[in-house]
């Protein structure tokens, strides 16, 4: 359960945006890879939490899902797989751990008001 | 009610994880060690394949292992039966391991004295090696 230490830095850090740029934030939205190791309903569940009594209390966090792509080396083209415990390429089956896409977790913008 | 604007922001949250996980594929790599983090589920046996490869390897090779758990020492001392260098991590109420924790249990080793190290992770991420069971095997 590090959601909550996770939610904490990210208020911390759309703080400090929207200070620079002035306003109330609506809304805070977040890239999350399936590889990131974030749970998505216990970040938002968190992020209630960390934003209470904060300059984002009330705000949202809005989610997008970053699916996993991987590199296959034998058809030598990205694919994406649908499970984070399967690491094969989809069209081929050649095991593969070169990871293209889905460990961030970034901080994408901030809707301010 | 002014309209809602679109600020972009782009930063990586977990940066100061990355930083400190790239500083210490850095050091492995240096040091030419090749590291293996072991992850899975609960109950799969990671702590029972440990016991078992750390003392097919160990003194032969030389072999160190990180072992993470929430609160007890327990893995480390079944571990160290094979006489190998173990460290116990606990993480207290955290399910996993951050770089940081990995770069404090370092300390004390030399990584220059060590050529396999296992990392037995309690969750998904944080370091992260490549996990290439093929290349342990043809190591060993």
């Amino acid at each position: 359960m590090h959601e909550l230490s996770i939610a904490m830095s990210i208020v911390e850090m759309a703080e400090q945006e929207a200070q620079r740029h002035g306003g109330r934030v609506a809304a805070v939205h977040l890239k999350l890879g399936m590889l990131s190791g974030v749970v998505k309903e216990a970040l938002l569940s968190s992020y209630e939490m960390a934003s209470a009594d904060t300059a984002l209390a009330g705000s949202q966090l809005i989610v997008e899902d970053v699916p996993i792509i991987v590199y296959c080396p034998s058809c030598q083209e990205q694919r994406q797989i649908k499970s984070a415990q399967w690491f094969c390429c989809p069209e081929c089956a050649t095991p593969t751990s070169e990871v293209v896409q889905g460990k961030q977790l970034e901080l994408v913008a901030l809707e301010i008001q | 009610m002014q309209e809602p604007r679109l600020v972009e922001v782009r930063k990586n949250v977990l940066k100061a994880n990355d930083v400190v996980a790239r500083d210490l594929r850095e050091r492995f790599r240096k040091a030419s060690v090749f590291v293996v983090s072991l992850v899975s589920s609960p109950g799969s046996g990671k702590t029972a394949f440990l016991e078992k490869i750390l003392s097919l390897l160990h003194p032969q090779c030389r072999v160190a292992a990180l072992v993470g758990d929430l609160a007890t020492e327990n893995d480390a001392l079944r571990l160290a039966r094979s006489q190998a260098p173990v460290k116990q991590i606990v993480t207290g109420t955290l399910c996993h391991l951050e770089a940081a924790m990995v770069q404090n249990a370092l300390q004390g080793w030399d990584l220059n004295d060590l050529d396999l190290l296992f990392i037995e992770n309690v969750e998904i991420w944080s370091v992260l090696p490549r996990t290439t069971w093929a290349k342990v095997c043809d190591w060993y």
